[in-house]
């Protein structure tokens, strides 16, 4: 449900906060003040930070950036738009209704026990001329062979000492840990903007910060777009994660004598650990986003459901990645167990004394003894839901999956009894059936049969003349047809949907069995009726528009991709679209030659052939054509029909008409553009002969 | 320089070869395009910069006297004719002579239109030689043809930290700096991945480290080349556009002269 005053993303008109635009090469840095803050993006999306102006919707702002460059990078706006409301550039960012379909990957949420409950700013930032990578280098290592030297001297017995009970007193166990955390935390952050300086030279928006454990000193992130180099961000966040360490290490270092070693210890654990938190925003997972955000990744952003970082990679995420990947999998792991051993040893060796506590103890030692329990839980709760947050998508999917289906069974099969009057209101919803007035309706399904098959049974018979139309009402359907290895399933039917109806539209044979996977039941529709009735149609002028409204909507209502388009879209490409009747071995378009449309393979098949060779077959629901309409180049292939086809064909001017109406559509045509161009270029790699130039 | 051979053995002891490319731009159609070529069409002219036939571009003669191109592509070329030279009206068949650098080609063509002073020319069956070449000097020109000036209209919100700046569909740039002084750059332009700072009275010279130099050394002459053939393309060039091309044809005349 869209919550109230939010708009979805093609409504949304941006107003960006005021600032400047820096040129950077390729790249533009866009900067704000108060607070002061910095992002980079491609130069190619400068206009797009000019248009956010507020007046203008997202749809329009496609246009207009159409109109100035010639094409649209719908992935890289989308993304653009997001990510400037997540960093709080955008005025209006709340209005912006969240995606379903886009990740928090980007910026991963922040944990709630370092959350801060009170910001204060205090500097904006601090800029030297000259970076010392070598300064850096031997700072940060210094650091990570403290810490070493640090954690040598942990105590074996550490997690049996009773967790901050000083002078047994809890209360006074709290103030310690509120007043340590806040100084090893402000130490973090001071060696944080120390290091920063010295390898990207600036450090941003320094502030107070109030949370769970104290009031600290902190620097933003940032200028860490600066440090591009994987050594130097992987020795910068290790130093910082190990940080607390060589703070209490060092300071018993120099006082041997002080009090509370263990206690110490302690804390900088914890400090530690949820540094390491995989499942939050932590020196752990902003390093392992950094060594995996790349353009692939990136370009799955726009597509993959709303998860943290850890749930969103997987070995199969990109190939280059899998060793990181594996790493952080195995350290989440590691993390987990660690974790999890502490939690426990801290309950076994504390629970009896708190509850003694609780029970003796003055009002004061309980309210300290029940701080520090509602904080255990806090720690608890937040690790499971973070291990949840990864784990039980994979559990849930098989049975998601089951649920559905069983919704589906259960709708289609809630009245067992089919009277026209549910067929009607049935048949009212398929998009080709809204031609027809109710008295039509009714004539049709009178004249119709209502059949239930078992599973396995065919429907339809390739090579049969087909002399009805079907709608399936319950069940689900294989589309099949012969290939090299035996019979092959192109697509599956789920209720409720048309099939069969090319035999209605012209006297030809079927082109495929279609056979029933479970139980189903159908509508059978006579051809005949169809034809004597549509003629009578008020809303159906000509029997020719009727045939292209059958046909193109049966392509939106099989093709996987387009399945779920809104009505209006699908409209938008009816109205535009110009059905193109081809004959096999027809050239449909040269490579090289100037691109002038989109095409949707409403039947048919297609070859596409680079330098003269075939690399690649395009079946019926498939499309084509994508590439040069959305890059502004020449065809990058020849495209021969296989067999006598028909195509939707969509000039330059309403593709771009029809994809700025629906941007996350233009996303999935831009993806699979990018797709099949960087095949292209995998081939041509590889050496595909040249039988004749690229330029046609 | 001791940074850079620092990063550079620390890199290679620890495997990190790769940079992190977060906020790198991202891969796009028409970057993926551009960058594997596949974008090269038999329609793209390449404009002449003013003082003509400058690097790698022929020279076109006719009855051994150079005549003045406005541009040329695969399918033709525009002359500007102001005395009447050719003499020929629309139809008529005529012998130019294509002079490349090394290589003199006679090559058939006809005259598809007369204008005030421009001819419009057809080759007819262009040689495979010129072919090739032509092609290959087609890439920066379109890549040129492509850039406009960033429209800052209606955008008050917004100020830019540039005198002026020219964006690309691909990642190509040039952006203009105000006039600071003389040791300052004019502006840099951004072609094939590679930021050139530009000068007035010096040489252009690489913003950053590339595979093909270090930062501050001067820039390698394919791609001065280049980058002159798209700088003299844009359309609608300003003033300040105007400059920073006679900086480049300057440095360019210094090379060659140099190379002799």
């Amino acid at each position: 449900m869209k919550p109230q005053g939010q708009v979805s993303f093609d409504h949304f008109q941006p107003k960006i906060k005021p600032g400047r635009i820096l040129p950077q090469g390729s790249k533009i840095i866009y900067e704000t003040s108060e607070p002061f803050n910095q992002i980079i993006l491609p130069i190619e999306l400068a206009d797009l930070l000019v248009l956010c102006t507020g007046q203008f919707s997202m749809r329009d702002i496609v246009e207009k950036i159409y109109k100035r460059q010639g094409v649209v990078h719908f992935k890289s706006v989308f993304n653009t738009i997001y990510r400037l409301k997540d960093r709080g550039f955008l005025e209006n960012g709340f209005e912006l209704i969240d995606s379903p379909t886009r990740t928090h990957m980007i910026e991963p949420h922040q944990s709630i026990l370092l959350r801060p409950v009170v910001e204060v700013f205090f500097g904006q930032r601090i800029t030297n001329d000259k970076t010392h990578p070598l300064i850096f280098y031997f700072l940060s290592m210094s650091l990570i062979v403290l810490a070493l030297l640090g954690l040598q001297s942990i105590p074996r017995d550490l997690l049996t000492t009773k967790f901050l009970r000083i002078n047994g007193s809890y209360a006074l166990g709290i103030l310690y840990f509120v007043g340590l955390s806040s100084i090893l935390l402000s130490l973090k952050s001071f060696i944080k903007a120390i290091m920063l300086l010295f390898i990207t030279g600036r450090v941003y928006n320094f502030r107070l910060a109030v949370n769970l454990f104290g009031i600290h000193f902190k620097v933003g992130n940032e200028s860490l777009f600066l440090l591009l180099n994987k050594l130097y961000l992987t020795i910068f966040h290790l130093s910082l994660t190990l940080s607390h360490f060589v703070g209490v290490s060092v300071l018993y270092w120099l006082s041997p004598n002080l009090p509370l070693y263990d206690q110490s210890l302690y804390i900088a654990m914890i400090l530690t650990l949820i540094d390491l938190n995989p499942f939050s925003e932590s020196e752990f997972s902003l390093f392992f986003k950094a060594l995996c955000e790349d353009d692939g990744l990136n370009r799955l952003t726009a597509y993959i459901p709303n998860k943290n970082l850890l749930s969103v990679l997987s070995p199969s995420t990109n190939s280059r990645y899998q060793g990181i990947v594996l790493a952080y999998w195995h350290l989440a792991a590691l993390w987990l167990l660690s974790t999890g051993w502490v939690l426990t040893q801290l309950a076994y060796h504390n629970l009896a004394l708190a509850r003694y506590s609780l029970e003796t103890d003055p009002w004061l030692e309980k309210g300290a003894v029940l701080i520090l329990g509602s904080l255990f839980v806090l720690s608890v709760g937040t690790t499971l839901r973070g291990l949840a947050d990864v784990v039980l998508p994979y559990l849930a999917r098989p049975i998601k999956n089951r649920y559905h289906r069983l919704v589906r069974r259960l709708k289609s099969s809630g009245s067992p009894e089919f009277t026209t009057e549910s067929l009607v209101l049935t048949l009212r919803d398929l998009p080709l059936f809204s031609y027809f007035s109710n008295p039509l309706l009714e004539k049709i399904i009178k004249s119709s049969q209502v059949r239930s098959f078992p599973p396995g049974t065919r429907v339809i018979n390739k090579g049969d003349v087909g002399r009805h139309m079907f709608v399936l009402l319950r069940g689900a359907l294989a589309v099949q047809r012969p290939g090299p290895k035996g019979k092959e399933t192109v697509g599956e039917i789920l209720p409720i949907s048309i099939f069969g109806e090319v035999a209605v539209i012209e006297d030809i044979r079927r082109t495929a069995d279609v056979v029933t996977q479970e139980a189903c039941v159908v509508l059978e529709i006579p051809a005949q009726v169809i034809r004597e009735t549509s003629a009578e149609s008020q809303y159906i002028r000509e029997i020719n528009d009727f045939k292209n409204a059958i046909m193109v909507a049966q392509y939106f209502a099989s093709a996987p991709m387009f399945r779920n388009l809104p009505e209006d879209i699908v409209q938008l490409f009816l109205n535009f679209g110009k059905i193109e009747a081809i004959k096999e071995n027809e050239v449909i378009f040269y490579q090289g030659s100037r691109g002038d449309g989109f095409y949707l393979l409403i039947r048919g098949a297609v070859g596409v052939s680079i330098n003269g060779i075939q690399v690649k077959k395009i079946q019926q629901g498939g499309f084509f054509g994508e590439t040069s309409v959305i890059a502004d180049i020449p065809r990058t292939a020849t495209v021969t029909a296989l067999e006598n086809t028909l195509l939707l064909r969509i000039s330059n001017d309403a593709f771009w008409e029809i994809i700025t109406q629906n941007i996350e559509m233009a996303m999935f045509i831009e993806s699979v553009s990018e797709m099949r161009i960087m095949e292209d270029i995998e081939l041509l790699n590889r050496g595909i002969p040249q039988q004749g130039q690229m330029v046609g | 320089m001791e940074s850079v051979r620092f990063h550079h053995w620390l890199s290679r002891l620890f495997g990190f070869h790769r940079t992190n490319k977060d906020l790198q731009p991202r891969l796009t159609t028409q970057r993926l395009a551009v960058d594997n070529g596949i974008d090269r069409r038999k329609a793209a002219r390449i404009h002449y910069p003013e003082q003509g036939a400058i690097g790698d571009l022929p020279e076109i003669h006719y009855l051994g006297h150079p005549m003045r191109i406005q541009d040329i592509s695969l399918g033709g070329t525009c002359l500007i004719d102001d005395l009447d030279f050719l003499q020929g009206n629309a139809g008529n068949n005529i012998t130019l002579d294509l002079v490349w650098r090394d290589l003199t080609v006679p090559q058939a063509c006809m005259i598809v239109a007369v204008g005030f002073n421009k001819r419009h020319i057809r080759f007819l069956d262009l040689d495979t030689q010129s072919y090739v070449r032509l092609t290959l000097l087609l890439k920066p020109g379109y890549l040129g043809m492509r850039m406009r000036r960033l429209n800052l209209e209606g955008a008050h919100h917004i100020q830019v930290g540039a005198e002026e700046m020219w964006v690309g569909t691909s990642g190509e740039a040039i952006t203009a700096f105000p006039r600071i002084d003389a040791n300052f750059p004019l502006g840099e332009m951004t072609l094939y991945g590679r930021t050139v700072l530009v000068y007035e009275k010096a040489p252009p010279v690489y913003k950053q480290q590339y595979s093909d130099g270090l930062p501050g050394q001067r820039i390698r002459e394919a791609l001065l080349h280049d980058l002159l053939i798209f700088a003299v393309n844009i359309r609608n060039p300003t003033d300040t556009l105007k400059e920073l091309i006679n900086c480049l044809t300057d440095a360019y005349l210094d090379y060659q002269r140099n190379r002799q």
